[in-house]
């Protein structure tokens, strides 16, 4: 059987006999607040405090109104950023290069990830962050392709003499590795091939995965998918204890995934495009400004690691050159 | 034949007299009551048997919800226009289950009572 209940206001004004499925709809949606008191028959009345279903009804719908309210204003902002060019948007000078661009973009953009969200926010604020995530998204594409044509390219990455075969970093899981001598130079076939001036295409516009890149699959695995860039590539060289040179890479993002958790990476680079699978376990998490985790990989193929060194190669030199 | 009578029902006597304007200034030649609060409603649809009755649903004594049916059933031939800012779509779904014509959210625009009388006294 269906309950009924009659609600009553401060003024006196009573609603009702609705049942709980239209009274949380109504009570979600903001459309009746400050009841006072209850009643089940629209006699007897009780205080609101007194009928537990309708208050915890209330309570919930009081977070609920916050997070609509927070929508609204993302969409308000939204409206606000489209009057205005990204270098502003991204709080950037005119003429700002396109990594002080994506640096900001990435500053930005972190705040409005849906999966900083708790499990029950309202849906609508879910998607009001997805909509100012893409809208964002859309505009460092904008800025990017905009500041691309704008460039003259750049002179090729030096090639270098052929780099002896490396080990594999991590074969079988847990074992330790040595740390060894970054080889000198040593750029496959893809360097020498691939274009320049441009580390990513510019037609090409970021998408949550692409970004953060956290997400777990419908079998429970984790994957991070993580876009590598001649800029960011430090992720394998600049953490102390957890860098190429001793089998894993930090990367810096604000999830928090507990120690020992499996991990797929996918490492997808611009220039040369290629993409680089590897296995690995978290073994390092930290919080504050460097906020990030460690992964220690478990299997990664002998290519992909004189690649991934390779390119860590060319890296330093092209940083050098500039 | 008598101009036919309209009864409005809110317990906000700016709503009444808001559409008190707009139902007058489209010209419809009319007699209008009003009540504010369902208990009312119901004594003066007795009284009048009015052929539109407007009526909110959150009044003080007698809910608008409580009061509709009472409405239709000691004036059958009248034809009630819920006007509410409650409008939720399950409400909807309730009001016109208990016999409610139409459903008018508040805020409402003058364009839309001017087409639900024309509509509903046609």
């Amino acid at each position: 059987m269906t309950s009924n209940y009659w609600l009553q206001d401060a003024q006196g004004r009573v609603l009702g006999p609705v049942g709980m499925a239209v009274l949380r709809d109504l009570v979600s949606n903001g459309r009746i607040k400050d009841v006072s008191r209850v009643s089940r028959d629209g006699r007897d009345w009780y205080p609101l405090a007194q009928v537990r279903e309708i208050h915890e009804l209330f309570q919930t719908s009081s977070k609920h109104q916050d997070e609509l309210a927070e929508a609204r204003r993302l969409r308000q902002l939204i409206e606000d950023y489209r009057t205005r060019p990204p270098s502003e948007i991204f709080g950037l000078e005119l003429n700002a290069d396109l990594e002080t661009h994506r640096q900001a973009f990435f500053r930005l953009v972190k705040q409005y990830h849906p999966d900083r969200l708790p499990a029950d926010a309202h849906a609508d604020l879910r998607h009001a962050y997805l909509e100012i995530f893409h809208f964002l998204a859309a505009t460092m594409a904008k800025a990017e392709a905009d500041i691309l044509r704008m460039q003259k390219p750049a002179p090729p990455p030096r090639v270098s003499e052929p780099t002896p075969k490396p080990k594999p970093i991590v074969q079988p899981v847990g074992q330790v590795l040595p740390a060894k001598k970054p080889p000198v130079g040593g750029v496959g076939a893809d360097f020498v091939n691939a274009p320049t001036g441009t580390f990513k295409s510019a037609s090409k516009g970021y998408k949550p995965e692409e970004f953060v890149g956290l997400q777990r699959r419908e079998d429970g695995r984790i994957e991070a998918n993580i876009r590598v860039t001649l800029e960011n590539a430090g992720m394998f060289t600049d953490h102390k204890l957890v860098n190429l040179s001793k089998g894993g890479v930090f990367l810096a993002m604000s999830q928090r995934l507990a120690l020992g958790t499996n991990v797929e990476v996918i490492f997808h680079f611009d220039n040369p495009q290629r993409e680089v699978k590897a296995r690995g376990k978290v073994i390092w998490e930290s919080g504050g400004k460097e906020s990030g985790i460690g992964i220690k990989f478990t299997m990664l193929t002998e290519a992909d690691q004189q690649f991934l060194q390779s390119y860590v190669d060319m890296r330093s030199r092209a940083l050098e050159e500039r | 034949m008598a101009a036919p009578t309209l009864l409005l029902v809110d317990d906000d006597k700016f709503v009444r007299d808001l559409l008190r304007d707009h139902i007058t200034s489209i010209g419809f030649e009319c007699r209008i009551c009003e009540a504010h609060d369902g208990t009312e409603a119901i004594e003066v649809a007795r009284a009048e048997q009015p052929r539109l009755v407007f009526l909110d649903l959150f009044m003080p004594n007698k809910s608008g919800l409580e009061a509709l049916p009472q409405i239709l059933k000691v004036s059958p031939s009248s034809k009630v226009v819920v006007i509410s800012s409650m409008d939720s779509e399950a409400l909807v779904v309730q009001a016109t289950a208990d016999g409610a014509a139409a459903f008018i959210a508040k805020p409402f625009h003058p364009d839309e009572i001017a087409a639900t009388v024309k509509r509903l006294l046609a």
